[in-house]
């Protein structure tokens, strides 16, 4: 989720030296938790890598 | 934001704690249904616009400045445009063209429904129906129902391209459909409408043709741009068949367990891929 927020602070961003207004995006994943796909997934979203099939 | 319920989400601390991670984790009541998980994410979001996402959808990494780009052209709500991504079965395909065919990538603009769980709004938007705001969540088209009937304008945007991870294991495919068919049609007419609900529950029989009329040609469509499985049809139907019968059980009997069986389903996605798709979240 940082390489989302940052993107999108990127397209509304202040002027470099002044201070960030915030995302302008919030991104909700909601999980039931617990499962072996939010302990795989959510770490790439940490890392700010999230894993896609290289067409995209 | 990661929106689960309390106690349930294992991400680590060390995860949390990364300084440019920026995730926040909200909880919710145990026991949580997807739906009421994201309310919870809408209500504590701090920025103008909220998308919603899967723990299953991969974006592409131009995906948020489509979407802020297209609310900034004036458009209400956006949709992701959607890619199938585990594109090597017919279960998989089956389940992407039902679930997700009418917003493959290669259809954008307008139009009165976007992909459940794949699109942005403004917060504010979403917080204005109050108390209603959960319930709606349970389903994108009434949700997107009730924002175009407020004049909201809808736009699929092809730049925000997502990748679904599908069901690709023929029994869990099924399954997911036909609770997902009970819960549409439970929620559909309200509980006293009794003979209007038994209508409804026989009519059901005939729902895979009707439907039928809509999938085929997106099948055929899609399948001039895409190469499809040989046996994705035939998927397609057990499909519409699983889809009709929750249909038939939610008018007749109510959304019954549909909400804790979906959240099950969830629970375990991982179980619902054949071993090579796995990888794909691994």
């Amino acid at each position: 989720m940082c390489r989302l927020e940052q993107q999108a602070g990127t397209v509304t961003g202040p002027p470099v030296g002044e201070p960030s207004p915030g995302p302008a995006l919030t991104v909700v994943i909601a999980t039931t938790g617990g499962s072996e796909t939010v302990m795989r997934v959510l770490p790439c979203w940490a890392s700010g890598a999230p894993k896609r099939p290289s067409r995209l | 934001m990661i929106a689960a319920p309390l106690g349930r989400c294992l991400l680590d601390p060390e995860t949390l704690a990364r300084p440019r991670a920026q995730i926040r984790l909200v909880e919710a009541e145990p026991g949580a249904s997807l739906a009421r998980l994201y309310e919870v994410g809408v209500r504590a979001a701090r920025a103008p616009w909220v998308a919603l996402l899967e723990s299953h959808s991969l974006p592409s990494e131009q995906w948020a400045g489509a979407l802020l780009a297209a609310h900034g052209a004036g458009w209400d709500v956006v949709g992701s445009a959607m890619e199938n991504g585990n594109p090597g079965s017919a279960v998989s395909w089956a389940s992407f063209i039902l679930m997700y065919g009418p917003w493959i990538s290669i259809e954008a603009g307008p139009g009165d429904d976007l992909p459940g769980h794949h699109s942005s709004y403004g917060r504010e938007l979403l917080l204005s129906h109050g108390p209603r705001l959960g319930a709606l969540l349970e389903s994108a088209t009434a949700l997107h129902r009730d924002l175009a009937g407020r004049g909201c304008r809808l736009y699929l945007e092809a730049n925000a391209r997502v990748a679904h991870v599908n069901p690709s294991r023929l029994g869990s495919f099924c399954r997911e459909l036909f609770w997902y068919g009970r819960l549409f049609a439970g929620r559909r007419l309200p509980p006293a409408a009794r003979l209007q609900r038994l209508l409804y529950a026989a009519g059901a029989v005939i729902v895979p043709l009707l439907r039928c009329r809509r999938v085929l040609p997106l099948y055929r469509q899609i399948g001039r741009r895409r190469r499809l499985p040989r046996l994705t049809w035939a998927a397609l139907v057990l499909g519409l068949i699983a889809s009709a019968g929750g249909e038939m059980a939610g008018y007749a009997l109510g959304i019954g367990p549909a909400l804790e069986q979906l959240r099950a389903i969830d629970e375990r996605r991982l179980d619902l891929l054949r071993p090579q798709d796995r990888e794909l979240l691994a």
